[in-house]
């Protein structure tokens, strides 16, 4: 039952589309952000990457218009032209993405006619991702950029059958858990003979992620599904396929079958690549396995994030009583489970799911559930769980904020490396805590 | 500083323009938790607020919330209604002693009621409601939104109403709380509080900066209350003035002699001899002691001190245009020039020429008309030290220049000596000296993006 005040509680993170697309935008080295809005969204897009991302500051990728109550009545597409066209003199930047605000989006009738002019005048791409403010998400922004993206592609061709792109990657710093990302993913599509091309996105500029035209064929991530209308209608002969969040080994495998199968790998070499890396990794995540069993464990992450994660800590045999699905109007109890049944989840994972739940919402769920069900030893989630828990339960920090847990050195999530390194941290989280 | 010919000033004219909005969710966020504040718009906006660092981060409950509103409500006209259920379940479930009910350009733009709302739930359930128009669609100099949220604060949270005549208020200063217990003795307002209890006063409130609930109660039992910018709490200064209260300017006590006079001028206004407290005190004998040293350190040197970015509505860093830690530095010998963020053009030099003669600045400065291009303003002044907000540190790295960060000085004795430490002569740590020619690679954070280190493409 839901707390009447929950639906006006915050929420770890209540950003709409604006700070996805501005993620993106940070994501894309030369590309700018022109920020079509009035003053306050300066603080809902660059402000809140600072303390997350430690390796690339995000000040210099964002512009500010300087929409006020006097341009919206004189009409604030004429103001955007005259900025743009100045700023690219002095930027020149590969990418424009123009993004307005609820306010802007009432009352700016202009904006779409002064972005189709500087289509014309200006010689880099102009993309207009609007973001209403009253709905979306931050996977939703941030994969409206992939398919604005998909949409500059040339429709030609059928691409290197042996060449695989990924779309849908969140790219959402430039710390070094995600070039290891980026090797163990690289490493795998190798062991069944595919070559991991453009990864959109990945840090990379505008030149290498046109590479993806390169490929025969791209995988989306689940974070790409909004980009996966606009990527069918550039794909040409090209195969377009969904595949699973390679995260723990049910995941890496899902993920490796699926690529296996859209790219016309013979299965048995899959399975023969899946069979060594299990050699190998199985007997490193049993010896976590072993002293982790019967921990209890909550989870508090965007729904596919979610599912892949709490599969793999009951398949490390620990009880996971209680997800919160946390990407607000994307949370979706079906995917979710449609998740767990695609990973062929354990039978003993049913947890009790919180659907876009508050900060303290979930808090309280929580403490209900240990009242109930006796302590919870390990929450997987984001930083602004860890501030209330700091001196109850360890946190584990996954995904975007990561405020807490920054990666200095390079350490995987993804592929069965990854796997292994999230039982190592969290053997460490729970060692802290008896 | 000034002469009574200077031109009129308008407080916070070179910082950057502010959604008040925003500023609300800045600074009442972690300090007010029996207040609770309503955001009216969509719930992207309450995004805004600082949710990342402590105290903010840490708080165990969030007194703030959204009405979020969603596109129906919009489009169906029931804004109003969405509103008033949202402050009564806030006012049943919360029980807060005020509610401040802040409005987006949202709620603005399609002209929803904010009044009737509130006074409804406030007749219904006795809480006092204020509704306020702060929707960033009318921009605002920063200090008028700090100004703002102290006077709301004030009326939300009344003052003692008994005044001590030995009682003294801080207000603009930077009297940040320890973030520890353990560090209680290493904060300005302990020092205030020792140096007045030897002048046999008494510390009252220090607001807004590092203001608890406490704070603004005790800020009526102040007699006088100190400011380090009058233009900045103009309408929360009016709030105090009553029979017996005075209000005395003193600028920030940054670096020794600055502190010497602050407390000098508090003690003649309370017809106090404030020699004995500020000779003998032990922090300023360490103080004069270590300053011979770092003055030869240091004197000659450059200093960029920037101003014009600041963007944290923070009080204590827009005091003086920002420019109240400047003290400190030509104390020990900087030779300093001001690098200000803005277009170069002759309005805009006529209002820095303006703000800068009231405030009896001579200084030479330089301009830069967003961060990203600070570098070459940078490397063209070919300084030594760059005091500079935070997220200009990547601009300052790119131009060989070493950075401290705005906002970090100390007021007080024991806060030059701090601050001391963080301009140590040769600026740069030891990994810096001697790895540091192998450091530029982190400007382009190639590695980060799938670099040798990572298993490179």
């Amino acid at each position: 039952m839901r707390d009447p005040i929950e639906p006006f509680e915050l929420r770890d993170v209540d950003s709409g589309d604006l700070f996805g697309v501005f993620l993106a935008v940070h994501a894309i080295p030369g590309a700018v952000m022109l920020l079509h809005t009035t003053v306050g969204c300066k603080f809902k897009t660059q402000l809140q990457l600072v303390s997350h991302d430690w390796f690339q500051e995000s000040h210099n990728q964002r512009l500010w218009t300087g929409v006020d109550d006097i341009r919206l009545i004189q009409g604030s597409g004429e103001r955007l032209l005259q900025f743009a066209t100045t700023w690219y003199e002095r930027r020149r930047p590969e990418v424009f993405v123009v993004s307005t605000n609820a306010a802007v989006d009432l009352s700016a009738f202009d904006v779409e006619q002064a972005v189709r002019e500087l289509r014309n005048r200006l010689p880099c791409h102009v993309l207009l991702v609007r973001a209403p403010g009253t709905i979306g998400s931050v996977a939703r922004g941030y994969g409206r950029v992939l398919a604005a993206l998909a949409e500059t592609l040339p429709i030609d061709g059928n691409g290197d059958p042996e060449e695989a792109a990924l779309v849908g990657y969140v790219f959402d710093r430039y710390e070094m858990e995600h070039p290891a990302n980026f090797a163990e993913l690289r490493r795998l599509l190798r062991a069944i003979g595919l070559r991991m091309g453009a990864t959109w996105l990945s840090g990379e500029g505008m030149g290498v992620l046109q590479g993806i035209a390169r490929a025969g064929t791209w995988l989306v991530l689940p974070e790409g599904r909004f980009a996966r209308a606009a990527l069918d209608r550039r794909a040409g002969g090209r195969k377009v396929a969904d595949v699973s969040l390679p995260l723990g080994f049910a995941g890496t495998m899902a993920f490796l079958r699926e690529a296996g199968q859209a790219a016309g790998v013979p299965p048995e070499r899959v399975e023969a690549c899946i069979e060594r890396e299990l050699q190998r990794a199985a007997p490193l995540a049993a010896q976590g396995a072993r002293r982790l069993a019967d921990r209890r464990a909550g989870v508090f992450l965007p729904t596919r994030l979610a599912a892949a994660v709490a599969v793999w800590l009951a398949e490390l045999g620990i009880q996971v009583p209680l997800v919160g699905l946390t990407d607000g109007e994307d949370a979706d109890p079906e995917a979710f489970q449609a998740v767990l049944d695609r990973l062929e989840a354990p039978g003993t994972l049913r947890p009790e799911l919180l659907v876009a739940p508050s900060r303290d919402g979930g808090i309280r769920a929580l403490e209900r559930e240990m009242s109930r069900g006796g302590p919870v030893h390990l929450v997987v989630g984001t930083s602004p769980w860890a501030g209330p828990l700091r001196h109850k339960i360890p946190v584990v920090e996954l995904g975007y904020p990561s405020t807490r847990q920054h990666w200095i050195y390079p350490v995987p999530f993804l592929g069965f490396n990854g796997a292994v390194a999230l039982v190592q941290r969290f053997v460490d989280a729970c060692s802290l805590h008896g | 500083m000034k002469d009574s010919s200077a031109p009129p000033r308008k407080a916070g004219e070179l910082a950057q323009p502010g959604c008040a909005m925003t500023g609300f969710l800045f600074q009442m966020a972690g300090s007010f938790p029996s207040l609770a504040l309503v955001v009216f718009g969509e719930r992207e906006c309450a995004q805004a607020m600082p949710r990342l660092t402590p105290p903010v981060s840490d708080l165990e409950t969030w007194p703030l919330f959204t009405v979020a509103l969603g596109e129906r409500e919009v489009m169906e006209g029931r804004a109003e209604g969405r509103l008033e259920e949202a402050l009564r379940v806030i006012a049943r479930e919360r029980a807060p002693r005020g509610i401040v009910v802040i409005s987006t350009c949202l709620a603005d733009t399609i002209g929803a009621d904010l009044e009737a709302p509130c006074r409804k739930v406030e007749a219904e359930t006795g809480i006092p409601i204020r509704g306020l128009r702060t929707g960033g669609l009318r921009m605002r100099t920063q200090a008028e939104v700090s100004d703002w949220v102290t006077r709301t604060v004030m009326d939300l949270l009344p003052a003692s109403g008994e005044m001590d005549p030995g009682g003294v208020n801080l207000v603009g200063y930077r009297t940040d709380r320890p973030p520890s217990r353990w560090l209680q003795s290493r904060v300005f307002r302990a020092e205030a509080a020792r140096v007045l209890e030897r002048m046999g006063l008494r510390l009252m409130g220090c607001a807004p900066v590092g203001a608890t609930e406490d704070d603004w109660t005790r800020i009526g039992q102040g007699s006088l209350t100190v400011v380090s910018d009058r233009a900045l709490f103009q309408k929360m200064l009016k709030r105090l003035d009553r029979p017996g209260h005075r209000v005395l300017e003193v600028a920030s006590p940054m670096g020794v002699a600055a502190t010497d006079r602050f407390w000098r001028q508090v003690g003649q206004a309370m017809d106090r001899d404030a020699g004995p407290a500020i000779e003998e005190d032990p922090e300023r004998r360490r103080a004069l002691e270590a300053l011979p040293e770092v003055r030869q350190a240091v004197a000659g040197k450059s200093l960029a001190y920037g101003i014009g970015s600041h963007h944290n509505f923070r009080p204590d860093e827009l005091a003086q245009e920002g420019m109240a830690d400047l003290p400190l530095f030509l104390e020990l010998g900087f030779r300093v020039e001001l690098v200000i963020q803005e277009r170069d053009r002759p309005d805009v030099h006529r209002r820095i020429e303006r703000n800068l003669q009231t405030m009896g600045v001579d200084l030479p400065y330089r301009l830069f008309y967003e961060p990203a291009v600070l570098r070459p303003v940078l490397e063209e002044g070919r300084y030594d030290l760059a005091y500079l907000p935070d997220f200009l540190e990547g601009q300052a790295r790119e131009a060989g220049v070493p950075m401290v960060r705005f906002g970090s000085m100390q007021p007080g004795w024991w806060g030059a000596i701090r601050s001391w430490g963080l301009l140590h002569s040769e600026g740069a740590p030891v990994f810096q000296q001697r790895y540091g020619r192998f450091l530029r690679a982190e400007e382009g954070v190639r590695q980060g993006r799938g670099g040798d280190a990572g298993g490179g493409r």
